[in-house]
């Protein structure tokens, strides 16, 4: 049980994207409506659109907690849409849910959802244009934290000791390596970097394992916590002597 | 124009652009609830409704054409006012139940993982966090009679989280840890911290140098505002059998040297600015006074819990003036809005009134309400409770809360701008509706 509630803690976004056939243009938009989960109606609103990149979707899922969940494995044609549902549950699931949906004479979209061997069926309305939510990216590190850094925190009476190792990647956004050492080294690399004005944060999503913290303090060091799931400890990093900035 | 009369309407045009530079619960720093601008007389149509992940409970306030507002599903959203699409969104550490407050540029919030959160009102940048001791309900030993008795029962019905108030550069707000706190705006540092005997999830209120707030130990709190020294104390009612007639979950509204201020104990408490002492009180028999006050003028209007009743009261002296049947529990706090009142109720109706006579002018009410998926309500549009309280044992009370949600009750309070009503429900979406 307890594997399962820091699963359950710990889950993780998944993305996916696939070019749009062109043809289905007229599939563009907010979709509204219920999967009629027995005992249980789910309301479901699905976000559909052409990007850059290929077609692109989210969905919302009033009372799970769930807003923007992008849409994997996204198809879209002029006879329907389907999608993986890969990171729209707290927990993840095996087979991996779906959204299986035809167009209909009256406009409406309908089908069903399959999650672990049900099915519901689904029926949804156009009720306006898409607003798809796309995961935030990451931005450019500056010069200000390029380089090493280390420090230390306690979590559940245990010391580890951390180095935080930051660079700009290819494709000019932050990335990096989070080594912890404590009863063993656990090498974690970092997919997510925001820097902001005062504030920055360096993710390590396969773990939901994140340091977050002041970056223009006084002494130059970067301090806030580090964050796993529900735990979370004071950190202080410090760049490390004769390290290049 | 002169240009003596270009300088005055220079002046007056930075105080407005000040008076939109804050934007708070209940309006202003004194929580007053009188919307600056007319609510419909009318209901026309809902403009648009965007839908969140969760409850929304927290109440939009306005910031430069967009609404801001907090959902459980623990995101903070800018919503663009006129097309109702997403600006920016906030993801914090737990869900969102207080009201985000705005100034100098900047979205003060707090979330349920214990953080005050400063945003960027403009991109929803992360500037700063300020960690308090965590957040917490209400909790208690045979909580509202639940079984077993032996057993602690966190409270579902303690649905709101503080909402900062923000004046001269600092945020006050109150935590779950039973603190109220003072924070510098600009950077996030604690100012002061002042300990009472429990949770503190009503909103402070401000004015003439003092920090007004209820606690969960019963107790309300006139607090120096630029010390956190406690200038008086005043001790409403305790209920140590099971809690329920106990603590402050509504915010207090401060005019005229008077404090008003709802309270669990079935009253509505009308105290001494300056001393504490008690002008008088309205005694609701028990029906627990949740919503917050709202002062217009010479009147206070007040709503209840169980006994579902609106009130309009003297300001000067709680003589009643009117009253009038909400149909069931009211959480959300009354809007006085140009001469009409907003009124939004857990069986998921939004009710305006005309604030003179209390005639019903309009009523507006959620799909899931409409639709009564398991027979919440009575075909009165009352709560059905002998349906819905099937147990007083363990997770059986909570459960009922659950259930009731379920026709998208607000405990939001209405935001009135424009013409429109802006309003989060806990189906999930926040509505605009005009």
């Amino acid at each position: 049980m307890l594997q399962t509630l820091l699963r359950a803690a710990c889950a993780l976004p998944l993305l996916g994207t696939v070019p749009p056939p062109a043809i289905a243009a007229d599939l563009s938009g907010r979709w509204e409506g219920t999967a009629e989960v027995p005992g249980a109606p789910q309301p479901l609103v699905v976000d559909i659109a052409p990007g850059p990149a290929g077609w692109r979707g989210s969905i919302v899922l009033p009372g799970r907690g769930v807003k923007g969940a992008p849409l994997s494995a996204l198809q879209v044609d002029g006879a329907g849409v389907q999608a993986e549902l890969a990171s729209a549950f707290l927990l993840p699931a095996q087979p991996v849910p779906t959204l299986r949906l035809a167009a209909q004479a009256d406009g409406s979209l309908a089908g069903e959802l399959r999650m672990a061997g049900q099915h519901a069926p689904v029926r949804l309305h156009r009720s306006g244009a898409a607003q798809v939510d796309v995961p935030a990216s990451g931005t450019p590190v500056s010069a200000q934290l390029v380089g090493t850094w280390t420090g230390r925190y306690e979590l559940g009476g245990a010391a580890r000791e951390v180095t935080l190792k930051v660079a700009n990647g290819s494709d000019g956004r932050g990335s990096g390596e989070i080594v912890v050492v404590g009863k063993r080294t656990t090498t974690l690399p970092v997919d997510r970097v925001v820097q902001g004005r005062e504030f920055v944060s360096f993710e390590s999503s396969a773990v939901d394992y994140r340091i977050e913290g002041r970056w223009a303090t006084p002494d130059g060091s970067i301090s806030g916590q580090i964050v796993q799931g529900p735990f979370e400890a004071p950190i202080v990093l410090r760049r490390t002597p004769g390290a290049a900035s | 124009m002169s240009a003596r009369g270009i300088v005055f309407a220079a002046v007056l045009a930075a105080a407005a652009q000040g008076a939109l530079a804050q934007a708070m619960f209940r309006g202003d720093a004194a929580h007053t609830g009188v919307a600056a601008d007319a609510a419909p007389r009318q209901f026309h149509r809902v403009k648009w409704r965007f839908p969140t992940g969760a409850r929304i409970v927290s109440s939009a306030v306005w910031h430069d054409g967009a609404v801001i507002v907090g959902s459980e599903d623990g995101n903070v959203y800018a919503i663009d006012a006129a097309s109702g699409r997403q600006r920016w969104m906030l993801r914090t550490g737990g869900p969102v139940a207080s009201t985000p407050a705005v100034a100098g540029g900047k979205v003060y919030v707090l979330s349920d993982d214990g953080r005050l959160y400063a945003l960027d009102a403009a991109s929803g940048e992360l500037l700063w966090k300020f960690a308090t001791q965590g957040e917490r309900r209400f909790e208690a030993r045979g909580l509202h009679g639940w079984q077993p008795r032996t057993q602690t029962f966190p409270d579902p019905f303690d649905v709101y989280r503080s909402s900062p108030v923000v004046a001269e550069g600092v945020v006050y707000f109150g935590s779950g840890d039973g603190h109220v706190y003072a924070v510098d705006a600009a950077s996030g540092e604690l100012r002061w911290s002042f300990a009472t005997g429990d949770v503190v999830h009503a909103s402070p209120a401000l004015a003439q140098g003092l920090v007004y707030v209820g606690s969960w130990d019963g107790r309300f709190y006139a607090l120096d505002a630029r010390t956190g020294a406690q200038r008086w104390m005043f001790q409403a009612g305790v209920d140590p059998l099971i809690h329920n007639q106990q603590g402050f979950q509504s915010s207090p509204a401060v005019a005229r040297g008077l404090v008003y201020t709802g309270c669990r104990d079935g009253h509505l408490y009308a105290l001494d600015a300056r001393t504490g002492a008690l002008r008088w009180q309205v005694d609701t028999a028990g029906s627990w006074v949740n919503a917050s006050p709202a002062v217009d003028g010479e009147r206070v209007w007040f709503a209840t819990s169980d006994s579902a009743l609106l009130f309009a009261v003297d300001a000067a002296t709680g003589t009643e003036r009117l009253k009038q049947d909400t149909r069931a529990y009211v959480f959300s706090s009354p809007v006085a809005a140009g001469g009409v009142v907003l009124t939004a109720v857990l069986n998921g109706t939004l009710q305006a009134r005309d604030a003179a006579s209390g005639a019903l002018l309009w009523q507006f009410e959620t799909d899931a309400a409409r639709a009564n998926r398991g027979w919440v309500l009575t075909s009165e549009q009352r709560f059905n409770a002998p349906w819905l309280f099937a147990s007083a044992w363990h997770e059986g009370g909570p459960q009922t809360l659950v259930r009731q949600d379920g026709v998208g009750s607000f405990y939001a309070t209405p935001l009135v701008k424009e013409g429109v009503v802006y309003l989060g429900s806990a189906d999930g979406s926040l509505y605009a509706i005009e």
